[in-house]
């Protein structure tokens, strides 16, 4: 109750304009049919409310693609418009409204429950345009690198993402029987855990690639940024409590090499 | 409008437009205007592109989150951002437009500000604020609106003219959007304009919009610029002198051709008036000489 009552004192407070515009948000954010638009407020706040759920449904649309086929359209505008009156978007970048909607899915537990692949899928689906468009933090200078992988300090794909999903995330499409039924289905999906790495090459091309879990664990430990590859190698064969963590090597350095292939390091952090 | 390093006709810069502009960009095209919010804090391709840009024609920063007449408390982070990013590619001016777009939340859409005493105050001292944390003088734009709030007790008019002249900024001219409102709203559109501070404008909009009905139109920047549009910005190059302008447009992308096409109108709009200026001027020195005099116009004369 007391809480309340200061919201009262606050909002007799504002300037009646202020007070105005929140009635219109809050309008906007949840809009009702004709008959229910509040007495205080012009019957074209409907146009606004219209043109609000297109303009986040359109950028939502670009960027969810399979999430909303396989959602399906009355599914997913339902969605989308809790996604307006639940969420409060903190970016003031156009770009960023997918951020805010994966915020709102993992974080606010949205009313229409969505199954946990689809979760899993408009994360990565989300992820392209997060590699696409993001700006990595000032680097040191990159030297290159021949083929001494273990000598050396490898430098990562400024542009590098590891993202692990329980789902396979990269075979999910919307015209597959398997996942189109996913409303009829009598159980859950079985989890079936993938691990990707999300990068941006230098032409700018996104690639996810599929990673085993020690690989993974290799290009964490090469993410502190202090192992040369030789001391990444040993400390992830100590992690897999090796018995003669020497005998990683030989097949150590050909992960290393497929990283370069790859371009997850992209060179060295230290000239050499 | 020097300081500016800003004349002539500019087009919006999308990103559908770029690749064929950096083949060759056509000879109307004086500037390019993008919205700080596409580009802020931008990696990847998009944004090498955006550079090549920069480094080659003025830019203008045409705000769209500012939310200079919201509830909320102004972003002076966002700002700042946006103070660094203008230094970052030699952005000269930043406009706004005279609406709001956030309460606890940014809601991506332009909302209107009742025509308000108390809110000519609020506004004003939020621009003054941006200027001082900008470091320069920013224009704030006409902006169209659909809902006329029942609480204004002032018009359209008196609004903007009393915000521009409390906040001592600019403005930022869009005969589209007065075209908008005067259907929306019913009212003259050249009357609008013409009760404007004309002396304070530096830069203009021109776009295209949607019908939705026959008393409401949508200011999508989604067609070609109609006649009437054009006719208010003939009307405000008379009386207020050539300023630079803009082609916005936003959806329907058409091929960059027909985009040219207008921008071109801009600029035989601006030549011929003025040309007219020139004429009345020379005109106007001849008369205050003998009018049978063949001589040529002396500077003197124009102060006799």
């Amino acid at each position: 109750m007391h809480s309340s009552t200061i919201t009262q004192t606050d909002k007799a407070k504002l300037p009646a304009f202020l007070n105005y515009q929140q009635q219109f948000v809050d309008y906007l954010r949840n809009p009702q049919n004709d008959q229910r638009i509040p007495v205080s407020l012009p019957t074209r706040v409907d146009v606004y409310a219209k043109l609000l759920h297109s303009k986040i449904d359109a950028s939502l649309h670009t960027c969810f693609p399979i999430t909303r086929e396989l959602l399906g359209a009355t599914l997913w505008q339902e969605l989308v418009q809790e996604f307006i009156r639940v969420h409060r978007c903190q970016s003031p970048l156009y770009r960023e409204i997918p951020d805010e909607f994966i915020d709102f899915l993992m974080h606010e537990k949205p009313q229409i429950e969505l199954p946990e692949f689809m979760t899993d899928l408009a994360h990565y689906e989300w992820m392209e345009l997060v590699l696409e468009t993001e700006k990595p933090a000032k680097a040191n200078p990159i030297f290159s690198i021949n083929d001494a992988l273990l000598a050396i300090t490898p430098a990562l794909n400024p542009v590098l993402h590891l993202l692990h999903y329980r789902f396979p995330v990269q075979s999910i499409s919307a015209l597959d029987e398997h996942w189109k039924n996913w409303q009829n289905r009598p159980t859950p999906y079985q989890q079936e855990s993938v691990i990707l790495a999300g990068i941006r090459d230098a032409d700018f091309k996104i690639h996810f690639i599929k990673l085993n879990a020690v690989t993974a664990r290799l290009i964490e430990l090469l993410q502190q940024g202090f192992n040369t590859g030789k001391q990444a190698l040993l400390e992830l064969a100590a992690e897999l409590h090796y018995d003669a963590p020497e005998s990683i090597l030989p097949f150590g350095i050909d992960i290393l090499q497929q990283l370069k292939t790859q371009h997850i390091i992209i060179g060295a952090l230290h000239e050499h | 409008m020097n300081s500016l390093q800003l004349d002539g006709a500019g087009l919006g810069l999308r990103r559908e437009h770029m690749l064929p502009l950096m083949a060759g960009v056509p000879s109307p095209i004086d500037f390019f205007e993008i919205s700080p919010e596409n580009y802020l804090d931008l990696g990847g391709k998009r944004a090498q592109d955006f550079r090549w840009f920069t480094e080659r024609y003025p830019v203008v920063a045409h705000g769209l989150s500012l939310s200079i007449g919201g509830p909320d408390p102004l972003d002076e982070d966002f700002l700042l951002r946006i103070k660094g990013f203008m230094a970052e590619h030699k952005i000269r001016l930043y406009t706004e437009h005279l609406s709001y777009c956030a309460n606890q939340g940014h809601l991506y859409d332009l909302l209107p500000i009742p025509f308000t005493e108390e809110a000519v105050h609020y506004v004003a001292a939020r621009i003054r604020r941006t200027q001082d944390i900008l470091e320069q003088p920013i224009a704030i734009e006409n902006a169209s609106y659909y809902a006329a709030s029942p609480i204004s007790d002032m018009d359209e008019l008196s609004f903007i003219r009393a915000v521009i002249e409390e906040a001592d900024c600019w403005l930022h001219l869009d005969v589209n959007n007065i075209y908008v409102n005067s259907v929306n709203h019913g009212y003259d559109p050249e009357q609008f304009l013409l009760g404007l501070p004309g002396e304070r404008i530096v830069y203009g909009h021109v776009a295209g919009h949607d019908l939705d009905g026959p008393d409401l139109i949508i200011d999508s920047h989604g067609h070609a610029v109609i006649d009437p549009v054009w006719r208010l910005l003939e009307i405000a190059y008379e009386q207020f002198g050539v300023f630079p302008t803009l082609l916005e447009r936003d959806c329907n992308i058409p091929p960059l051709a027909e985009l040219v096409s207008e921008v071109n109108q801009i600029v035989s709009i601006q030549n011929q008036s003025l040309i007219q200026t020139l004429r009345k001027s020379a005109y106007r020195s001849t008369s205050c000489t003998h009018p049978q005099s063949l001589k040529p116009i002396k500077p003197s004369c124009l102060h006799s």
